[in-house]
């Protein structure tokens, strides 16, 4: 009996001690998956956090390129900027690590990684954008401008981000679909409308200025001679689109009597698809089928009121844009000076509607319907795109409620330009992020 | 006689020695039960958040207009846009809760899906889930809506989105604090009151 005890105890002992060593290596298994989901959040936030040091480093310096390394919540971080084309865009790769002591004596390391990508803010991506919201309207024979304060107010909405270096002056309430952002707060007393009472839908933020440098102009016009098209001097150019692709330039822009040549594509006149004229102004209009960037820039002396972008008629895209945001087909229309939508021999009622659909940038001007105080009316005008202006100004003339000249006017943004930019499409020296990789 | 009082008394002690075994191998078992339920729940609720946390970071990824990333938002089934595999094409995902499964001796065990499209591709990623639970706040840390499905006009005012997640075991176990006579199921418990994707809050 006593040997059969020992014998018994024995085996249950055994058998006990077995079944708690697996009950312990449960709890340290436990443990260790807790342990591990600590050391992944753990190594996810020292990546974040290196991820957020690299990104102010580059908002706040364009220039900054140098890579870094530090240590961090009890782990550490390293990243590193690479630049990823012409254009400047900038990627951001950090790579976090902290060690842990798995199974109470082996020590592991867990990693992480964050990946975002800047681009120099184009100034495409805005619904509307303007230096100041003072009225820079040139008239095609006259640089003069009234400068007076132009104001948004009840009945006018923005689609697409917009901003101003300056301020808005805003009365009544206008209504502004995306976030807004300016250089100081808005004026909101003092204009029509009555007290400005605007309607923000996705917030406002101010103290943000985005320059625009007249350096970007230079470059277009180096794009275009390498290896786009140049038009220096001369007469006017007229480019028609076609939907088949094609494109027709007339030299003069009225009668061709110079050059009437028809391109079979943009890559055919621009293989770049950059398009610079240069003391001159360029004539548009038509069904534009790929990508191109129509420039015109301002010369000296008689140059001097040359540099505009005319919209003789509708401007629209092969595959529209507005109802297949997956079309490929872009244009960017740049104007050092002016752009406008023709009214001189075109004729228009009430009824008439133009189209343009692009995103519009304009360095010293802004962008209108010509003589729109006296050209008497012309329908109503539709942009699917964005604008970029120096200044604001007006697009028609109202008398006891009804447009008596100029064009009603009708802005989308085109949410394509949010990521993508017509080609070469001016931008700012400012980064921004266009997307952000965690894994 | 003694040795008849030898073999009574050995017998008893032996007995009780013997209850006191079984007893003790029966404790020992449902301890290791209840610790390999334990870990079992922790495991499914550390891999499935490890999923969750890996999609719900990469909401609006290479979208166009991120405010557009989330199409549809419930309490417990969310759908957005993502580059999921950064391939350059921008994918569907689908994140939502089963019916109960009433196979299960837990009745409230319910199975969390993942639809990745084009493809439909659906995969469980946690079975086990009793609770899969989202609630969708703007810049302000407000709620966005108080109705569900948010309505589809404030979709692109969501910032945050906190999510709760509790896994059970599907069985019960020795309850490991108030004694072996009472059943519980194992229970994890996973909340995230901040889990935002940078991208849907990247444009202004």
């Amino acid at each position: 009996m006593g040997k059969a005890s020992i014998i018994f105890i024995a085996g249950l002992s055994l058998i006990v001690t077995t079944i708690l060593m697996r009950v312990g290596k449960t709890s340290t298994d436990s443990a260790d998956s807790y342990s591990e989901y600590y050391g992944r959040t753990m190594a996810h936030n020292i990546a974040l956090a290196g991820a957020n040091v690299g990104t102010q480093l580059l908002l706040a310096d364009p220039t900054y390129k140098t890579a870094r390394k530090d240590s961090f919540g009890g782990g550490s971080y390293s990243f590193k900027i690479d630049s990823l084309n012409p254009q400047g865009d900038r990627r951001l790769t950090v790579s976090a690590q902290i060690r842990l002591y798995d199974n109470i004596s082996e020590k592991s390391t867990i990693g992480d990684t964050v990946k975002a990508v800047f681009r120099r803010t184009p100034f495409s991506k805005y619904g509307y954008f303007s230096e100041s919201e003072r009225n820079v309207y040139r008239s095609p024979t006259s640089n003069t401008t009234s400068g007076g304060n132009m104001w948004k107010t009840t009945g006018d909405s923005i689609f697409g981000p917009a901003h101003t270096n300056l301020r808005w002056n805003l009365g009544g309430t206008p209504y502004f679909h995306d976030k807004v952002t300016a250089g100081t707060s808005p004026l909101l007393s003092g204009g029509p409308g009555g007290a400005g009472n605007p309607v923000y839908n996705a917030g406002y933020q101010w103290g943000i200025t985005v320059s625009r440098p007249a350096a970007r102009l230079n470059e277009l016009e180096a794009l275009a001679s390498s290896n786009g098209r140049f038009f220096n001097g001369g007469s006017d150019v007229g480019l028609t689109f076609d939907a088949s692709g094609s494109v027709r330039v007339k030299i003069p822009w009225s009668t061709g009597a110079v050059r009437d040549t028809v391109y079979a594509s943009i890559a055919a006149l621009a293989p770049n698809g950059i398009i610079v004229g240069k003391s001159i102004d360029i004539r548009v209009q038509g069904t534009y089928q790929g990508q191109a960037t129509v420039v015109a820039r301002t010369g000296t002396s008689t140059g001097a009121l040359k540099g505009n972008v005319w919209f003789q008629d509708n401007l629209v895209a092969a595959t529209n844009p507005a109802t297949n945001p997956n079309s490929t087909d872009m244009m960017g229309i740049v104007a050092e000076r002016m752009a406008y939508i023709a009214t001189t021999g075109v004729t228009r009622t009430s009824a008439s509607t133009t189209t343009v659909q692009a995103a519009i940038y304009t360095h010293n001007g802004t962008f209108s319907v010509e003589n729109y105080n006296g050209c008497g009316v012309h329908g109503k005008f539709f942009l699917h795109g964005g604008l970029a202006l120096s200044g604001s100004t007006n697009f028609n003339t109202v008398s006891g409620g009804s447009i008596t000249n100029g064009m009603s006017k009708n802005f989308r943004h085109d949410s394509r330009f949010l990521t993508q930019s017509p080609p070469y499409f001016p931008f700012s020296d400012k980064y921004e992020l266009v997307s952000w990789w965690e894994k | 006689m003694t040795v008849i009082l030898d073999l009574i008394g050995s017998t008893v002690l032996g007995a009780f020695v013997l209850l006191i075994g079984l007893n003790l191998n029966e404790s020992v078992i449902a301890t290791a039960d209840a610790s390999g339920a334990d870990l079992n729940v922790q495991e499914t609720l550390v891999d499935v958040v490890g999923t969750v946390e890996y999609d719900f970071r990469k909401i609006g990824y290479m979208v166009n207009d991120p405010k557009m990333s989330i199409i549809y938002a419930d309490t417990s089934r969310l759908r957005f846009l993502a580059d999921m595999d950064n391939n350059g094409s921008v994918d569907t995902v689908e994140w939502y809760v089963g019916p109960q499964r009433n196979r299960m001796p837990n009745p409230r065990v319910r199975a969390l899906y993942r639809r990745v499209s084009p493809g439909n591709f659906v995969t469980a990623p946690g079975l086990g889930i009793v609770e899969f639970k989202m609630i969708f706040r703007d810049v302000n840390g407000a709620l966005v809506s108080s109705t569900y499905p948010v309505p589809s006009n404030k979709l692109s005012s969501i910032w945050i989105i906190e999510t709760t997640l509790k896994v059970e075991s599907p069985y019960q176990v020795a309850d490991q604090v108030m004694g072996t006579d009472r059943m519980v199921n194992a229970v994890a418990f996973w909340r995230q009151t901040r889990l935002a994707s940078r991208n849907i809050k990247r444009h202004g």
